[in-house]
C-alpha cells in the first residue's frame, strides 16, 4: 500500500463531485470511486478496495463523521486513511476532525490543479 | 424711669403727709390752748361780773335799807327785803363759781363780812320797825358797822385786783400761744410750699420723662408699623372674634383689597367657603387657649377680593394691645413655591412615566451606594416594591450575589469612571438572560464639581440582542458556507479549464476564464474575510498560541506570496536585521497578517519594484516592517486605515482586488498577540506597514527549572496624575496579585525607578509638566530602563498610538481608558512575562478575590493565571482561549462549578480540572479535589504540578 491509486470519494453536491473527480483523475491520475451519499459509499466500501477515503463533512443524512464511523465498522476500510474536505477549516475544527481519526483536512473551495498534489503530500506524511 | 419716679413720689407724699400732720396737730394744739385760755379768761370775767353783781346788789340792798330807815314804809321794807335776797343769791352764785383757794378764802371772807353787814342792817331795820329812827341810826352809825363796811370794800378791792391780774396773765399766755401757733403754721406753710414746689418739679420731670417715653414708644410703634407696612409678608391682625383690625400694605396687596377695605372684615371671608367652618373652630380653640400662642406655620389656600385663590404660608400668634387680646397672622405668598413643587412633582411624575415606559432598568445610586431613584422595570426585575428599593442599600436591593459581581463596577463608577459591563442573569424561571449595564458617574455642581455624587445605572436586557447577534453570526456563517459550495464548483471548473484539463482553450476564451477565475478567488477571499471579521467580533476566533520563531513564519509567508508578487512583477526581499526570536502567536493567523501586508504592498507597488521586509528587534519587541515604493497613503485617509471596508480610494478596490477588511483583521490579530500595528507613509515615496510583537525571553534552563514555591510578587509603577485613577489601577492590580507604587508625574516616576526595581510601568500620556511620551522616550534612552515594559494607559491611547507611528517606543500595550480590568492585567502580565501562552496557563474560577490573589502568588513562578469570578465569565474566557488547567471553586455566584466541569469534560480531557472548594466532595471528572483551608500552599502547588505532569508527560 505504498502507492496511492484508488480513492473513495463521497460528496453530496453533484457539481463539486464532478469537478473534484475530474481534477483527481485528470490532474492526479487517480482512480476515483465517487458516491453521492455516505450510505452508498458504505455499501460499496467493502468491494471498493480504496487506498484513501476523501469525505465531505456536511452532507444530508449521514454526514462525514458518521460516514467515517460507519466505514471504520467495515473491515475492508477499518484502517483506510481518511481526509475530510470542508469549508470549515478553523484550527479548532481541524483539530476536531483529526481527533476523529482523519489524516488531515482539505479546505473548500479547493484549487483543482493542486488538490491532487496536496493529497499526495498528506498521504506521504503518514508514517507506515 | 417709672420706678425711681414712683419711689420719689412716694417719699414726697410721705413727707407731705408728715408735714401736714405736724402742722395740723400744732395748729390744733394751739387752738386748744387758745380755747383753754379764753375759757380761763371768760371764767375770770364771769367771776368779776358775779363779784360786781354781789357788790352792786349789796349796795342796792344797803341803799334800800337806808331808804326804809328814813321812810319806814312797808313798801320800802319789802323792797329792801327783796334786795337782801338778791344779795344772798348773788353771793351764793359767786361762791358756786370755780375758784382757787385764795380767791375762795377771800370770797368766804367777803361773804361773811357781807353776812355780818346784812345782819347789822337787819337789826337796824328791825330797830326802825320797832322803835324809831334813832335806834336805827345808832345801829347804822356804830363803829362796828363802819369797820365792816370798810372790810367789805377792802375785800372787794382785793378780789377785783386779783381778777385783773388773772386776766392779764391769761391774756399774756394766749398771746404767747398765738405767737407760737403763728410760727408753727408759718413754718408748716413754708415746708408745705417747699414740698409742693419739689413735688411740682418732680411731677413736671416725671411728665417730661413720660412724654419722652411716649414719644419713643410712638416712634418705635411708628417704626414697627412702617416695618410691618413695608414687609413683603402680609400681616393681618384680628380681634378675638376674628375681625380684622389691622392689615399691612403687603396683606392688602396680597388679598387685593385697597385702602382700609380689609379692616372690619371677618378673616374667614378670605378663606374658601369649605375651610371657613374649620377656621371658626380653630379660632374658637385659640380663644379658649390661655397663655402665649405661637401656632406653627401652615400652608393654606386663600381668596383674593376678586375670588381667585392662591397659597400662603401663615403663622399665628397672639398679641396683647390695650388690654385686648388680638391674633396676628404672618402671611407669605407661597404660590410660586407650591407651583414649583407641583411642577417638580409633575416633572418627576413625567420623568417616572418616561422612565417607566423605558424597557430598561434605570436607577440612580448615591455615593453611599443607596438607591435614590428607580423606574418600574427595575422594580419588576427584582420583584420588589418601590419602598423596598428607594432609600435602600444597592446590596440589599440586588442581593449579595449580584452585588458581589457589581462591586468593582460600582467602585469604578464612584471613582468617576463610566462603566460598561455585561452579565448573565438567571431568572427565577431558570431562563438565562444577558444584561448590559452602564454606570454613569454624576459629579456635583459648583464647589463640588469634582466630587462624584453617585451614578446613574442603566441596565438593558440584551438577551434579544445577543440572540440577534448569534443569529447574525449564524447567518453570516451559513451564508458564507452556502456561498462556498457553488464557488467550490465554479472555482474547480474554472481552474480545470484554465489548467487545460478540458483541453487547450483559444486565447480569447483563456483570457475570459482567467478573469472569471481571479474574480472567483476574490469572492472567496471576501467571504473568508467576512467570516474572519465575524469571528473576531463575536470572540469566536480561535487562536492556537504557540511559541514560534518569527523568522520561520516570515519565510513561510514570503514563500507563499512570491507567486502573487511575481504576477505583479514585484520582487519580495527579506532584509534581516535580526535572526530570530520567539513570539507567542497562532502561526496561521500571523501568516495571514504578513500575507495581508505583503499583498497590500505588492498590489500598490509599481511593476519591477521591490517590497522589502525587515525583521528588527526594538526594546524587547520584534518588529516586522513591510515597505513598498508605491504612491503612499493620502494624508486624509490615514486616520481610518484600519477601519472596516476602508480603502484609500474606493476606485482602487476594483483595481487592486482588496476587500477592505484585511487591515482591520490584521490589527485585531496582532492585538490578540499583545502586539501593535502601525504604518508610516510618504506620498509619492511609499508606505511602510509594521507590527511589533513582544519577544519571548526564555531564561536559561527555564524549561527544566523546578517550580519554585518562592512567592515573587510582581510590582508595577503607576505613573498617573489623577490620584483616583491611580488608586483604581492599584486596586485592580492588587486584585490580580500585582503590587504597585504610584508616581504622579514624570519626575517622581524617575525618582521611584532610581530607587526601586519594577517589573513594568504604566504611563498616562497626559501628565502635568512633562508628558507621558517624553517620559517613555527618556526611559528608552536610559540603559537601566531601556527594556522596562511600558504600558500606555490613557484616554488618548488610540490617538497616541497613531501619533507615534513614526517612532518606535516599544510600548507593550496601549490601553484605552476607561480601564478594562482584564485587559489591564493581561496586558501587564503579557508585557512582563512575555509569553503567558508559553507557560502553563491556569484559569482560576473563584469569586473570592483574596483566594485568587493568594493562589496566584503561590503559583506565579510556573504558571500564568487568569481569573473568572463567575461561571459565565469562565465560559467566556474558556471559549476564547485554551488553558492547561482550570482551578475551580464549586460555589459560585451564578451556579455550581460542577456544571462547568461537565461542560469542559464534554469537550475532551483537557484542560485538566482541579476542584478547589470549601467542601470535600468527590467530583467525577475532576483530576483532583482540594479543600480550601485544609490544603497547605505546598499541597496545592504539588497537586497542580502533578495534574499538569499528567497533562504533559
Amino acid at each position: 500500500m505504498s502507492e496511492l491509486k484508488r480513492i473513495l470519494y463521497v460528496e453530496d453536491e453533484d457539481d463539486i463531485r464532478t469537478v473534484a473527480q475530474m481534477a483527481l483523475e485528470a490532474v492526479g491520475g487517480f482512480e476515483v470511486l465517487a458516491y453521492g451519499s455516505g450510505r452508498d459509499a458504505v455499501a460499496a466500501a467493502a468491494a471498493a478496495g480504496a487506498d484513501l477515503i476523501l469525505l465531505d463533512v456536511m452532507m444530508p443524512g449521514m454526514d462525514g463523521p458518521s460516514t467515517l464511523a460507519a466505514l471504520r465498522a467495515v473491515p475492508a476500510t477499518a484502517a483506510t486513511p481518511v481526509i475530510f474536505m470542508t469549508a470549515k477549516v478553523q484550527a479548532s475544527e481541524v483539530a476536531h476532525y483529526r481527533s476523529l481519526g482523519a489524516l488531515d483536512v482539505i479546505a473548500k473551495p479547493f484549487d483543482p490543479m493542486s488538490i491532487s498534489a496536496e493529497i499526495v503530500r498528506i498521504w506521504e506524511a503518514v508514517p507506515r | 424711669m417709672a420706678r425711681p419716679l414712683g419711689a420719689r413720689v412716694r417719699v414726697a407724699f410721705a413727707i407731705g403727709f408728715a408735714i401736714v400732720a405736724i402742722v395740723g396737730s400744732v395748729a390744733y394744739l394751739a387752738i386748744e390752748s387758745l380755747v383753754a385760755h379764753s375759757g380761763l379768761a371768760a371764767g375770770t370775767y364771769a367771776t368779776a361780773e358775779v363779784l360786781q353783781r354781789v357788790v352792786l346788789r349789796f349796795q342796792v340792798a344797803e341803799s334800800l335799807q337806808r331808804k326804809y330807815l328814813v321812810t319806814g314804809t312797808a313798801a320800802d321794807l319789802d323792797r329792801y327785803q327783796d334786795a337782801r335776797t338778791d344779795v344772798t343769791e348773788a353771793l351764793r352764785q359767786a361762791l358756786s363759781l370755780p375758784h382757787d383757794s385764795e380767791r375762795g378764802r377771800r370770797l368766804d371772807a367777803l361773804g361773811r363780812a357781807i353776812g355780818l353787814r346784812m345782819a347789822s342792817m337787819e337789826r337796824a331795820a328791825a330797830a326802825r320797825r320797832d322803835g324809831g329812827t334813832d335806834a336805827a341810826v345808832a345801829i347804822v352809825g356804830s363803829d362796828a358797822n363802819r369797820l365792816l363796811a370798810r372790810e367789805i370794800d377792802g375785800l372787794v378791792s382785793e378780789l377785783r385786783r386779783d381778777d385783773d391780774r388773772r386776766l392779764a396773765a391769761s391774756r399774756e399766755i394766749a398771746l404767747d400761744e398765738a405767737r407760737m401757733s403763728r410760727i408753727t403754721i408759718l413754718l408748716g406753710t413754708l415746708l408745705s410750699l417747699g414740698l409742693l414746689a419739689w413735688a411740682i418739679v418732680v411731677i413736671a420731670r416725671y411728665q417730661a420723662d413720660r412724654l419722652r417715653v411716649e414719644a419713643q414708644l410712638r416712634e418705635s410703634e411708628e417704626r414697627s408699623r412702617a416695618i410691618t407696612e413695608n414687609m413683603a409678608d402680609g400681616v393681618l391682625t384680628t380681634d378675638e372674634a376674628g375681625t380684622i383690625v389691622e392689615a399691612n400694605a403687603a396683606a392688602k396687596q396680597l388679598f387685593g383689597y385697597p385702602g382700609e377695605e380689609l379692616i372690619g372684615r371677618e378673616l374667614e371671608t378670605l378663606l374658601p367657603a369649605r375651610h371657613r367652618e374649620g377656621f371658626r373652630k380653630t379660632l374658637e380653640h385659640l380663644r379658649e387657649r390661655r397663655g402665649e400662642i405661637r401656632e406653627p406655620p401652615r400652608e393654606m389656600r386663600v381668596l383674593r377680593k376678586d375670588g381667585s385663590s392662591f397659597y400662603v404660608n401663615a403663622s399665628f400668634s397672639d398679641v396683647r394691645s390695650g388690654g385686648k387680646r388680638l391674633f396676628s397672622g404672618l402671611i407669605r405668598d407661597v404660590s410660586d413655591r407650591i407651583r414649583m413643587t407641583r411642577e417638580l412633582k409633575a416633572s418627576e411624575a413625567q420623568l417616572r412615566q418616561v422612565t417607566d415606559a423605558v424597557p430598561a432598568l434605570i436607577a440612580y445610586v448615591d455615593s453611599d451606594v443607596i438607591v435614590r431613584f428607580n423606574n418600574k422595570a427595575y422594580e419588576e426585575f427584582f420583584g420588589l416594591d418601590r419602598e423596598r428599593i428607594l432609600g435602600c442599600k444597592l446590596e440589599d436591593v440586588v442581593g449579595a450575589e449580584i452585588f458581589a459581581r457589581l462591586r468593582p463596577h460600582v467602585e469604578q463608577a464612584l471613582a468617576g469612571f463610566p462603566v460598561r459591563y455585561e452579565r448573565s442573569h438567571t431568572m427565577p424561571s431558570g431562563e438565562q438572560r444577558y444584561m448590559e449595564g452602564h454606570f454613569f458617574p454624576r459629579y456635583g455642581e459648583g464647589a463640588e464639581h469634582a466630587r462624584v455624587m453617585g451614578f446613574y445605572s442603566l441596565v438593558t436586557d440584551i438577551t434579544a440582542l445577543k440572540r440577534l447577534d448569534q443569529m447574525k453570526s449564524e447567518f453570516v456563517s451559513t451564508v458564507s458556507h452556502e456561498l462556498r459550495t457553488p464557488l467550490t464548483s465554479i472555482r474547480g471548473s474554472l481552474g480545470l479549464m484554465a489548467g487545460g484539463v478540458a483541453g487547450a482553450l483559444p486565447e480569447a476564451a483563456r483570457k475570459l476564464v482567467d478573469i472569471a477565475k481571479s474574480n472567483c478567488e476574490r469572492l472567496i477571499r471576501l467571504i473568508n474575510e467576512i467570516l474572519d471579521t465575524e469571528k473576531i467580533e463575536s470572540g469566536k476566533m480561535h487562536f492556537d498560541m504557540k511559541a514560534l520563531e518569527l523568522r520561520v513564519l516570515l519565510d513561510q509567508a514570503l514563500a507563499a506570496n512570491e507567486g502573487f508578487a511575481a504576477q505583479h512583477q514585484v520582487r519580495l526581499a527579506l532584509a534581516s536585521g535580526a535572526d530570530g526570536g520567539l513570539v507567542s502567536v497562532d502561526a496561521d493567523r500571523l501568516i495571514q497578517v504578513i500575507t495581508n501586508l505583503l499583498s497590500n504592498a505588492v498590489k500598490f507597488s509599481p511593476a519591477q519594484s521591490v517590497v522589502e521586509v525587515m525583521l528588527t528587534r526594538v526594546a524587547g519587541r520584534l518588529r516586522v516592517a513591510v515597505r513598498d515604493h508605491g504612491p503612499g497613503i493620502p494624508q486624509e485617509f490615514r486616520g481610518r486605515l484600519f477601519q472596516k471596508f476602508s480603502q484609500a480610494d474606493s476606485s482602487d478596490t476594483r483595481v487592486k482586488g482588496g476587500t477592505g477588511l484585511g487591515l482591520n483583521i490584521s490589527r485585531s490579530i496582532v492585538e490578540r498577540f499583545a502586539g501593535s500595528i502601525g504604518f508610516e507613509s510618504r506620498e509619492g515615496e511609499g508606505t511602510t506597514f509594521f507590527f511589533e510583537l513582544p519577544e519571548l525571553v526564555v531564561p536559561d534552563g527555564a524549561a527544566a527549572a523546578p517550580p519554585s514555591t518562592k512567592i515573587h510578587r510582581l510590582k508595577v509603577l503607576i505613573c498617573e496624575d489623577d490620584p483616583d485613577i491611580a488608586r483604581l489601577i492599584a486596586m485592580l492590580l492588587d486584585r490580580a496579585g500585582i503590587g504597585s507604587d504610584v508616581a504622579h508625574d514624570a519626575a517622581m516616576a524617575r525618582g521611584r525607578l532610581a530607587l526601586n526595581s519594577y517589573d513594568a510601568i504604566t504611563v498616562d500620556l497626559r501628565l502635568p509638566g512633562e508628558d507621558g511620551i517624553s517620559l517613555i522616550r527618556s526611559l528608552r534612552s536610559q540603559p537601566s530602563t531601556h527594556a522596562l515594559p511600558v504600558l500606555v494607559l490613557s484616554a488618548e491611547a488610540e490617538e497616541g498610538r497613531i501619533h507615534l507611528n513614526n517612532e518606535s517606543l516599544s510600548v507593550a500595550e496601549w490601553l484605552q481608558k476607561p480601564i478594562d480590568e482584564n485587559h489591564l492585567v493581561r496586558g501587564i502580565r503579557n508585557a512582563i512575562e512575555g509569553n503567558p501562552e508559553g507557560r502553563t496557563l491556569v484559569l482560576h474560577v473563584e469569586d473570592d478575590p483574596d483566594i485568587q490573589r493568594v493562589v496566584a502568588a503561590i503559583a506565579v513562578d510556573f504558571a500564568a493565571f487568569e481569573f473568572a469570578g463567575t461561571l459565565a465569565e469562565a465560559r467566556a474566557i474558556l471559549a476564547e482561549r485554551r488553558f492547561d488547567l482550570v482551578l475551580l471553586d464549586l460555589a459560585l455566584p451564578d451556579g455550581c462549578g460542577v456544571d462547568l466541569l461537565h461542560e469542559i469534560r464534554a469537550r475532551g480531557p483537557r484542560p485538566r480540572v482541579v476542584i478547589f472548594s470549601a467542601t470535600d466532595v468527590a467530583v467525577p471528572g475532576a483530576d483532583a479535589v482540594l479543600v480550601k483551608s485544609v490544603t497547605s500552599n505546598e499541597e496545592l502547588l504539588a497537586t497542580i504540578e502533578r495534574v499538569l505532569e499528567k497533562a504533559h508527560p
